[in-house]
């Protein structure tokens, strides 16, 4: 035995001497040791839960599962092994003493001891059903469902290791290029296992979800790592189907099955169908995060109850995250909960103590750093910290619950220094802060009736940034001590909505129809299926009036509607040609459909519903050769009910070519009464209808005329009643070119006849994406109430939500780095 | 005579400190040691990536087949348009065992089937777990390397017939159970779920498999015409089958590539910089990764937390290979490298290959 080995050892000694009594790292809250372990034992903690009999499950990387008997002394815990022979065994669940579920590279596992001997004899493969590259990247966390079943998060591998000629598939080409890629089916997705075995999918778009974890609401959440597409480490409230961001993992998805390379996908398709995370940690806090975890110990931790500590597996961090429910998604302000002071690096999992005065830190780094291994544990003495115990945002600022009441005599001017960024969305590595804003220093102002509670308020707070918020130094509790907690860091994807005179809520009524109500009676319900593409239909006015055409979504229909165009139905999205496909009308063979791929965003709000979908274009073959997101909001503006349509058409799956036809885009056919002319062969006599456009038009001559806006009006059953569309000026080609018909077809079209004052053809590369905006308004005024000249200027002058900074990719490079040359256009 | 078993580290243990928990004697459980071994007690059971070793695409019929993909630029985020990604030979879901010196073997859940065995040793895991306590990626394909001499390699389809019919390509691996420590795989062929153990055989480098079928009435049968087989005679859903060497070859582990240096030069830099493991975190082409890029690295300026900004020369370099703690640049976590203990013309190599990359 060498000299220096055993000098090392005696530092050792010393250092753990100085542990035990009186921690070394104490601050007057949290106490940080470290746990014994054999000495030969590579502590390398992939997983770590307790059992219901007090005892500590460990799994180890290499493969063993240890069982041990936890004292106060952390040098004396006994080990004893369970079971072993896993492959990188980085999930655990402890169903009862003696029975565990491991998350393993190449499969999810249940290991039980089946005669009581201690020791597990039995190894039951509960999932297989995803593939593996054999690419060193490929770790597995799992959570328990509560049911018997497993949540489980295989994750990607790195282009910073090899894959195997013969992996466990199945295999995609597709999925194997770029950084952190999906090569085997599965990686980078989130996946249910029932009790049963049956398998999932439940949410994809992962790079490394090295931590999943359920909360105590039951609701699930994951982190992910920073690289590439990930401008940070962030974390997510997981919903079924979404998507968090990374596009390798949408090889294994039938949607998107006809697409080249999901590197290449347009850049605005996969800002909006992504998810937003509920946190962004910045690099500065946070380099990887991993499994979170729930406070639940009631307060014997701390004042943290219900909120979330997230460990850093590169640092020397534990972070706490406050989410909160802001315009129905979790975002939330983030802190330091533990840097350093005795906390090592590699912080992987964690795990509350039973009694939960204690939450025990599993470490591990080996393959991604330098080694980093074992377990710690922090407990709580029970003397208060000062900190923020909540972070809330307000309709105009920021409010902050402190642990202890502040000194109110500390709260000089230099309180609270502020400022807004945001990362962009790349598919290089990292992001740096973007569009960096300092707000002037604001005063902190202590509610009256509660002096842990002080708030700010800011001039502009801007949704989709990040807030830097630092707690200045003048700011002290009631015992003068100083705020140790900056920077908090605060998430803000949604702005608190003030209240607002109408109630405008959306839900799903069965698997194929959403309802949009306002103030309890219906306005219109979005109809998934059942037609070439979705529709609106019905769509009321105030006065419950339906104001779009009932034939042929009904039978029968209206009386006195004309059953001509049955493609007219209701208010509907497509074009007569498009690489050559006819989308608008039906049944002929060069028709295609339009399917409802997904339902990324369903809100309700105080004055106003939100639903954003993705749609499928298919051709006649039912190969999908395009695809949207749209994105409606509804509610009232100006006594009238309004429709908004955000449509982001996507040329993903090669260039689109919108050919020059009358027939497109977004379009409406009226109610019967709101007919120009008459049609006495379908019971119309008499006319009631009136139109007029922006440019000064009337009647049958709105036809082909370039216009910002176009106005239907009239008595509709016996009411005053009307339509507008509204063109948005941003859209390509504004003014727009308006197929608007006597008989009450109303339409935008961008790719009208170029002989008739219309735009004509227009081509997408692949890639890019051609965003539409209008706003559709259906009244119940009389023409010199409805004032749509003045709807239109409060159309075009609402704030415009700022979107995600999006990299595009260098598809003008020629075959940039090798990448398969981008499709053609699709004949 | 007990083999060289894994336990011994923990019979150390007691002996060298009081700090260090214990361990119910007779409890083995994995070391640093990159070689574990089990025995015929106590067999070891290990779950890693292996090596394919060449076996037919028939014996791998229900893997997938892995493709070579053009390389990832990490500077500008772009696959690169030189050079791609070769694939590895490896099996990546098996189960590894080894029963001490006499046998080892590799049984895949992908195929259920024994793929291979062979005697004198088990596995070196150096390329999966690294350098003993330092656990730096050493190989970047993870797998386990034979040690020993392999005797059995699977041939041809799956050899197994139920009632006369070879087994479909749907099939799934449902566990194993522990027998005495030893391994007993199960699977699900159709509405039969056939169990096999595997335990040397009564000669050197021989194995018998026992299968039986949770069907009784199910008639095995074993055809493999290309190794030597002693077939028990099917009997109430139970058959064994004694496999005799049908392979020779020599395996020695992993062998990490020694580079000799007569003169430092950059050419001899480059390989250090991928044997030693620098390329897992520094890249060559200014692309971001764990540590910073040595692309244009000397002789330009730096920042560090905590430590005035500086020319990286020579001094500095070697400092940062030989003491990389001693400064941090921003942006990257502090003590994330390992100090290299590496000899004064590695490093006079590994500077030369910096100073190249401009």
């Amino acid at each position: 035995m060498s000299f220096i080995k055993h000098r090392i050892r005696v530092l050792v000694a010393l250092v753990a001497v100085c542990l035990l009594p009186c921690s070394l790292f104490a601050d007057e809250s949290y106490v940080v040791d470290r746990v014994s372990f054999p000495k030969e034992l590579p502590p390398e903690v992939g997983g770590v839960e307790f059992a219901s009999d007090g005892s500590l499950y460990v799994a180890l990387r290499r493969g063993d599962i240890l069982v041990g008997t936890v004292d106060a002394d952390p040098n004396k815990f006994k080990w004893r092994r369970f079971a072993n022979g896993f492959h990188n065994a980085c999930g655990i669940h402890v169903v009862k003493p003696g029975h565990i579920v491991i998350g393993q590279m190449a499969e999810l596992t249940e290991v039980i001891d089946t005669d009581g001997d201690g020791v597990a004899d039995e190894y039951t493969n509960l999932s297989t059903d995803f593939g593996l590259t054999g690419n060193y990247h490929e770790t597995m966390d799992i959570a328990s469902d509560g049911k018997g079943g497993y949540y489980i998060a295989p994750g990607t591998a790195s282009h910073n290791g090899p894959t195997a000629q013969t992996p466990r598939g199945p295999y995609s080409k597709k999925g194997r290029f770029g950084r952190n890629y999906s090569a085997c089916l599965y990686r980078g997705w989130v996946l249910h296992v029932d009790k049963d075995g049956a398998l999932t999918p439940v949410s994809s778009g992962y790079r490394m979800q090295n931590g999943i974890e359920l909360s105590p609401k039951g609701e699930l959440w994951t982190v992910d790592n920073q690289g590439d597409w990930r401008a940070v480490s962030p974390v997510y409230h997981v919903t079924q189907d979404s998507f968090m961001g990374h596009p390798s993992s949408l090889v294994w998805d039938e949607r998107f099955k006809g697409i080249e390379n999901p590197l290449y996908m347009p850049r605005v398709l996969l800002d909006d169908l992504w998810n937003k995370p509920a946190f962004h940690v910045p690099h500065s806090m946070v380099h990887s995060c991993a499994e979170p975890v729930f406070d639940t110990t009631g307060g014997k931790f701390g004042p943290y109850t219900g909120q979330m500590f997230v460990p850093d597996q590169s640092g020397e961090t534990i972070i706490r995250c406050m989410p909160e429910m802001v315009d129905g998604a979790y975002q939330g302000a983030a802190v330091f909960f533990r840097k350093g002071k005795g906390l090592n690096r590699g912080n992987n999992r964690l795990a509350f103590s039973p009694d939960g005065d204690t939450m025990y830190v599993g470490q591990t780094g080996r393959g991604w750093g330098n080694l980093s291994e074992g377990l710690q544990r922090i407990r709580y003495t029970g003397e208060m910290p000062f900190h923020v115990q909540h972070v809330s945002l307000t309709t105009s600022g920021f409010r902050f619950t402190f642990t202890k009441p502040l000194n109110p005599d500390s709260l000089d001017l230099g309180a609270v220094t502020v400022e807004r960024y945001r990362y962009k969305y790349s598919y290089k590595y990292g992001s740096k802060e973007q569009d960096k804003v300092a707000y002037p220093i604001q005063k902190l102002v202590i509610d009256p009736n509660n002096p842990r509670v002080a708030s700010i308020a800011l001039d502009g707070i801007v949704p989709n940034y990040i807030y830097r918020l630092d707690i200045g130094a003048s700011v002290k509790s009631v015992e003068n001590e100083t705020f140790p907690g900056n920077p908090i860091i605060y998430t803000l994807n949604r702005l608190r909505r003030p209240n607002a005179d109408h109630a405008v809520t959306i839900k799903a009524v069965g698997e194929d129809r959403f309802r949009v109500e306002i103030d309890g009676d219906l306005f219109t319900e979005y109809l998934l299926s059942g037609f070439s593409k979705p529709i609106l239909y019905p769509i009321m006015n105030a006065s419950k009036v339906g104001l779009t055409r009932d034939w042929p979504i009904t039978e029968a229909g209206r009386k006195g509607e004309s059953k001509d165009h049955p493609h007219h139905k209701s208010l509907f999205i497509g074009h007569e040609g498009i690489n050559g496909v006819d989308s608008w009308h039906e049944g002929s063979p060069k028709c295609g459909l339009v399917t409802h791929g997904r339902t990324i965003d369903i809100r309700s709000g105080k004055d106003r519903a939100i639903l954003q979908t993705f749609n499928l274009w298919h051709d006649p073959k039912g190969e999908v050769m395009a695809t949207d997101t749209r994105r409606m909001t509804f509610g009232v503006v100006d006594g009238a009910r309004y429709i908004d349509l955000e449509l982001n058409m996507h040329a993903s799956h090669g260039a689109l070519t919108f050919e020059e036809k009358k027939d497109g885009f977004v379009g409406l056919r009226t109610h019967p009464h709101l007919r120009l002319t008459a049609k006495p062969k379908s019971g119309v006599k008499k006319v009631f209808g009136h139109a007029a456009n922006s440019v000064g038009d009337s009647g049958k001559s709105v036809w082909g005329q370039p216009a910002d806006w176009v106005h239907y009006w009239g008595a509709v059953e016996g009411a005053n009643a009307g339509i507008a569309i509204l063109s948005h000026p941003s859209n390509p080609r504004s003014p727009s070119w308006w197929h608007a018909r006597d008989y009450g077809l109303v339409s935008a079209n961008p790719f009208g006849p170029k002989n008739a004052k219309g735009d004509g053809e227009m081509v997408l590369k692949m890639g890019d994406t051609l965003t539409l905006k209008y706003r559709f308004i259906f009244h119940d005024q009389g023409v010199d109430v409805a004032d749509i000249a003045s709807q239109y200027e409060g159309y075009v002058n609402e704030a415009i939500v700022p979107r995600t900074v999006v990299q595009p990719i260098p598809l003008s490079v020629k075959n940039p780095g090798g990448l398969p040359a981008a499709p053609s256009v699709k004949k | 005579m007990k083999c060289v078993i894994y336990t011994s580290a923990a019979l150390v243990v007691g002996f060298l400190s009081s700090l260090s928990a214990e361990m119910t004697p007779d409890v083995d459980f994995l070391s640093y040691t990159n070689r574990p071994m089990g025995t015929m007690d106590k067999p070891l059971v290990l779950r890693c990536f292996v090596q394919n070793l060449g076996l037919s695409t028939n014996v791998t019929a229900r893997h997938a087949t892995g493709h070579s993909s053009p390389k990832y630029n990490p500077r500008d985020g772009l696959l690169s348009s030189s050079g791609s990604y070769k694939t590895m030979s490896a099996i990546p879901a098996a189960i590894s065992v080894n029963l001490g010196k006499t046998v080892s073997y590799v049984w895949d859940t992908t195929e259920c089937r024994l793929l291979y065995a062979w005697s004198g040793g088990f596995l070196d895991m150096t390329p999966h777990w690294g350098e003993p306590k330092r656990g730096r990626r050493t190989d970047g394909g993870y797998t386990g390397r034979l040690v020993g001499q392999l005797f059995y390699k699977a041939v041809g389809v799956d050899p197994l017939r139920i009632n006369g019919k070879a087994l479909p390509h749907k099939i799934r691996y449902a566990g194993h159970s522990r027998v005495e420590g030893h391994p007993v795989f199960r699977y699900e062929v159709g509405e039969s779920v056939i169990s096999v153990g595997i335990r040397p055989g009564p000669s050197p480098q021989t194995v018998e498999l026992s299968y039986f079928s949770s069907r009784t009435s199910d008639v095995l049968t074993y055809i493999d015409p290309k190794t030597p087989t002693e077939v028990s005679p099917s009997k109430k859903g139970r058959m064994t089958v004694l496999l005799r060497p049908n392979s020779a070859t020599q395996y020695t582990g992993f062998k990490k590539q020694v580079i000799k240096i007569d003169e430092p030069s950059a050419e001899i830099g480059e390989k250090l910089y991928t044997s030693f493991g620098c390329i897992a975190c520094h890249t060559t082409d200014g692309g971001k990764n764990h540590g910073p890029s040595f692309k244009g690295l000397f002789g330009s300026t730096r920042d560090f937390k905590g430590a005035p900004r500086l020319v990286a020369d020579e001094a500095y370099i070697r400092e940062s290979i030989t003491n990389p703690t001693a400064k941090t640049a921003p942006g990257y976590p502090e003590a994330m490298m390992p100090p290299y203990q590496i000899d004064s013309k590695q490093v006079d190599a590994l500077l030369l290959y910096i100073q190249s990359l401009k």
